[in-house]
C-alpha cells in the first residue's frame, strides 16, 4: 500500500512538470502563427493579450468593445448577423468546459480572436483564415472543434469533410455547426434546441460539448447522414452523446420534414434498449415542436404504460416548460393520481407544473389546485410534500387552496412544509386575504419552531 | 446551471459506497475515512446553509443561484424553486448513470440501495434548497 502511494506521488509529480510543459510548448499554436505571420495588426493584439491569460481571455469581447483600444478602426464594425455569430463564439468557448486550466481556454481563444479581428477588415480573409485553421490547427481538438462548427455554420465545410473527422467532438461540432442558428433565431422553420439545455439533465459523456443553439434544419444529404448516425449502436457514453446530438440536429426540421417527425414517433414507440436511450432526446425534441401532432405524440407516449418508464420522467419536466397545447396539463398530472408514480416522478411533475402557473385558465387552476391540495395532505415522503405545498404556495387559488394550506401549518410534521405554507397563506388576496390573516393569528401561538414563527409573522406584515 | 451540485453529488456517491462497504463489514481504509470526511463536509454545509438567514456566497455557490447583483437583487422565488427542481432533477439523472446501469429487455435494472441512498441525497439537497428559496421568498 506504502508503495503503490509512493508510485502515486511520483507519478503526480511528473503529471504535472509534464502538462505545465505541454501548456508551454502549446502556447503558440502553428494555426495561430501561420496566420498571424501574415497579418502583422492581428500578430501584435495577440502578442499583447498572450502576456496575460486572463486578458487575453477576454480579447474577443474587448475588441469588439473598444475597437480603438485594440488598434482597429472604428466604423468598419461587423454586420449585425457577424456580431451575433462573434457573440455566440465568445459564448461558444466559455461553455466549453469551465474546469478546465486558464492555459487551454486561451488556446480555444486565440482563434477566435483572429476570427473577430479579420472579420472586421476582411470577410474573405475570415473564409481562408478559418479552413487553413481547420486544416492546420491540429493539436488541439477544442479549436479545431469550435472552427468546424463555425465553418459548419458558415457553410464552408461540405458534408464530405465532416464525415472525414473522426468520431468524438469534431464529428460533433462539425454535425452541429450545420444546424447552428448564430443568433438563436429559428431558421427555415426550423425548431430552436439548446444542447446544453438537454445535457444539463443527462449524464456527461465526458468530452466538451459547444454551447451552439441548433435551430436551422440541415441541409437534405446531411439529414440523411444524420439519420444514420442516430442509429448507429452506441454503447459507451461518448457515442450515445454523439447520437443524442444527432438526433438533435435532425430535430431542428421536425416542424418541416414529416420523415422526421415520424422518426420522432418510432424512437419514443421502439422497445429495443438501443433505441430505447434515445427517449428523452426525441422527447426534447418533440416538446419544442409547434406542431400539435408532437405533441400528441408525447402526451400519448406519457399515456402508454407498455412503453415503459424509460425517458417520461425527463419528458414530463421538458412538457412543462414548453408552450401549453389542449390536453397535455393531465399528461403532467398523471403520476400524482398514480399511486404507482416513484417519488421522484412525483416530485418532477409538481416541478413541471412551476412554468405552466401563470397562463392556466381558470378551469385549469381549479384542476391543479384540487390534485395539490390533495396531495399535501396524503404524500408521505417529506421533499415530495414540501414541493407540493411549495407550487401550491406559489399558485393563485381559492378556498381549497387556503383550507390545504391550514391544514399544513396546522398538522405537518416538517417544519420546511409549515414555513412554506405560511409563504403561501401571505399570498392570499380578495376575500382569501382575511381568512388567511385568520388562519396564521391562530397558528403564531401554537408554532413551537422559531424559523416557522418568522415566517408566520413576516407572512401576517405582507398580508394587505 | 446544475452545476454547482456536482461536487455534492460526487460526496453523494461518495456517501453511498461507504455506506455500502460498512454493509458488506468492509473495513474502512483511507479512501474511507475521507469519504467519511467529506460527507460531514457536505452535511455541515449544507446544515450551514440551511441555518442561515440569507443567500450567502456558499449557498448561492452550492446550489447554483445567480449571486446578488449591486442592488441586492435575488431572483423571484418561482425562479428558485424551479432551479431547485431542475437541480432536482439533474441530481437524480446523475444517480441513475452510476446506479441503473443493467437493461433486461426494455427495463433497467437499479443497484437498488445505492440508487435509493443516492435519490435521498438529492432529495435532502432539494429541501436544503427550497429552504434557501422561501428565506428569500419572505425577504429573511
Amino acid at each position: 500500500m506504502r508503495r503503490h502511494a509512493l508510485t502515486g506521488w511520483v507519478l503526480g509529480v511528473l503529471a504535472v512538470v509534464g502538462s505545465g510543459g505541454v501548456i508551454v510548448l502549446a502556447s503558440r499554436p502553428p494555426a495561430v502563427r501561420a496566420v498571424t505571420d501574415g497579418s502583422p495588426r492581428l500578430g501584435e493584439i495577440l502578442r499583447r493579450h498572450t502576456a496575460s491569460p486572463q486578458e487575453h481571455a477576454e480579447a474577443p469581447v474587448r475588441v469588439l468593445a473598444e475597437p480603438e483600444a485594440e488598434g482597429m478602426p472604428a466604423g468598419t464594425g461587423l454586420s449585425d448577423q457577424g456580431a451575433a455569430l462573434v457573440s455566440e463564439l465568445v459564448d461558444a468557448v466559455r461553455g466549453l468546459d469551465q474546469r478546465m486550466p486558464a492555459a487551454f481556454h486561451d488556446l480555444a481563444y486565440q482563434p477566435m480572436a483572429l476570427f473577430v479581428t479579420e472579420a472586421r477588415a476582411d470577410v474573405e480573409g475570415v473564409t481562408d483564415a478559418l479552413l487553413e485553421a481547420v486544416d492546420h490547427g491540429g493539436d488541439r481538438d477544442r479549436i479545431r472543434g469550435s472552427l468546424l462548427a463555425c465553418a459548419g455554420a458558415l457553410g464552408l465545410v461540405e458534408p464530405v469533410r465532416a464525415r472525414r473527422e473522426p468520431a468524438g467532438a469534431l464529428h460533433r461540432a462539425a454535425w452541429l455547426g450545420h444546424a447552428w442558428t448564430p443568433d438563436g433565431s429559428p431558421v427555415d422553420g426550423g425548431v430552436v434546441l439548446d444542447p446544453l439545455e438537454y445535457l444539463e439533465l443527462q449524464p456527461r459523456g465526458g468530452d466538451p460539448v459547444l454551447a451552439l443553439r441548433l435551430g436551422r434544419p440541415p441541409p437534405a444529404p446531411v439529414r440523411a447522414e444524420l439519420f444514420q448516425q442516430v442509429v448507429q449502436p452506441a454503447s459507451d457514453l461518448g457515442a450515445l452523446l454523439d447520437r443524442d446530438l444527432a438526433l438533435l440536429a435532425l430535430g431542428t426540421a421536425v416542424d418541416v420534414d414529416d420523415d422526421v417527425l415520424g422518426f420522432l414517433r418510432g424512437l419514443l414507440l421502439d422497445t429495443e434498449p438501443t433505441f430505447m436511450r434515445l427517449r428523452p432526446a426525441a422527447a426534447f425534441v418533440l416538446s419544442r415542436s409547434r406542431r400539435p401532432e408532437a405533441r400528441e405524440i408525447l402526451t400519448d407516449f406519457l399515456a402508454d404504460r407498455s412503453l415503459g418508464e424509460h425517458g417520461k420522467t425527463h419528458a414530463r419536466w421538458w412538457l412543462g416548460r414548453a408552450p401549453a397545447m389542449p390536453g397535455d396539463l393531465m399528461a403532467l398530472l398523471a403520476p400524482l393520481q398514480d399511486p404507482s408514480a416513484t417519488t421522484t416522478d412525483r416530485i418532477v411533475a409538481v416541478g413541471s407544473l412551476l412554468p405552466r402557473l401563470a397562463e392556466l385558465g381558470a378551469e385549469d387552476v381549479v384542476t391543479v389546485e384540487e390534485v395539490l391540495a390533495l396531495q399535501v395532505v396524503e404524500e408521505p415522503n417529506d421533499s415530495a410534500r414540501l414541493a407540493a405545498v411549495t407550487v401550491l404556495a406559489q399558485m393563485d387559488g381559492g378556498w381549497m387552496r387556503t383550507s390545504a394550506l391550514d391544514g399544513v401549518l396546522r398538522q405537518d410534521a416538517s417544519a420546511h412544509c409549515r414555513g412554506w405554507a405560511a409563504v403561501g397563506l401571505s399570498r392570499a388576496r380578495g376575500n382569501q386575504a382575511a381568512e388567511a390573516r385568520a388562519l396564521l393569528l391562530g397558528a403564531l401561538p401554537r408554532e413551537a419552531d422559531p424559523v416557522v414563527r418568522e415566517d408566520i409573522e413576516r407572512a401576517l406584515e405582507r398580508l394587505p | 446551471m446544475g452545476t454547482a451540485t456536482e461536487a455534492e453529488v460526487d460526496n453523494m456517491v461518495a456517501t453511498v459506497r461507504e455506506g455500502a462497504g460498512r454493509a458488506t463489514g468492509e473495513t474502512a481504509g483511507p479512501a474511507g475515512r475521507r469519504s467519511r470526511l467529506a460527507s460531514a463536509t457536505l452535511v455541515l454545509t449544507l446544515a450551514l446553509a440551511a441555518i442561515l438567514a440569507g443567500p450567502t456566497d456558499e449557498a448561492q455557490a452550492q446550489f447554483g443561484y445567480p449571486p446578488a447583483g449591486p442592488g441586492g437583487f435575488y431572483p423571484p422565488p418561482s425562479e428558485c424553486i424551479q432551479q431547485a427542481f431542475e437541480n432536482y432533477l439533474a441530481n437524480v439523472s446523475r444517480c441513475k448513470s452510476i446506479y441503473c446501469e443493467t437493461w433486461i429487455w426494455m427495463f433497467v435494472v437499479c443497484d437498488e440501495q445505492g440508487f435509493a441512498q443516492c435519490e435521498h441525497n438529492a432529495q435532502q439537497v432539494f429541501d436544503a434548497a427550497v429552504f434557501e428559496c422561501k428565506q428569500w421568498s419572505v425577504g429573511g
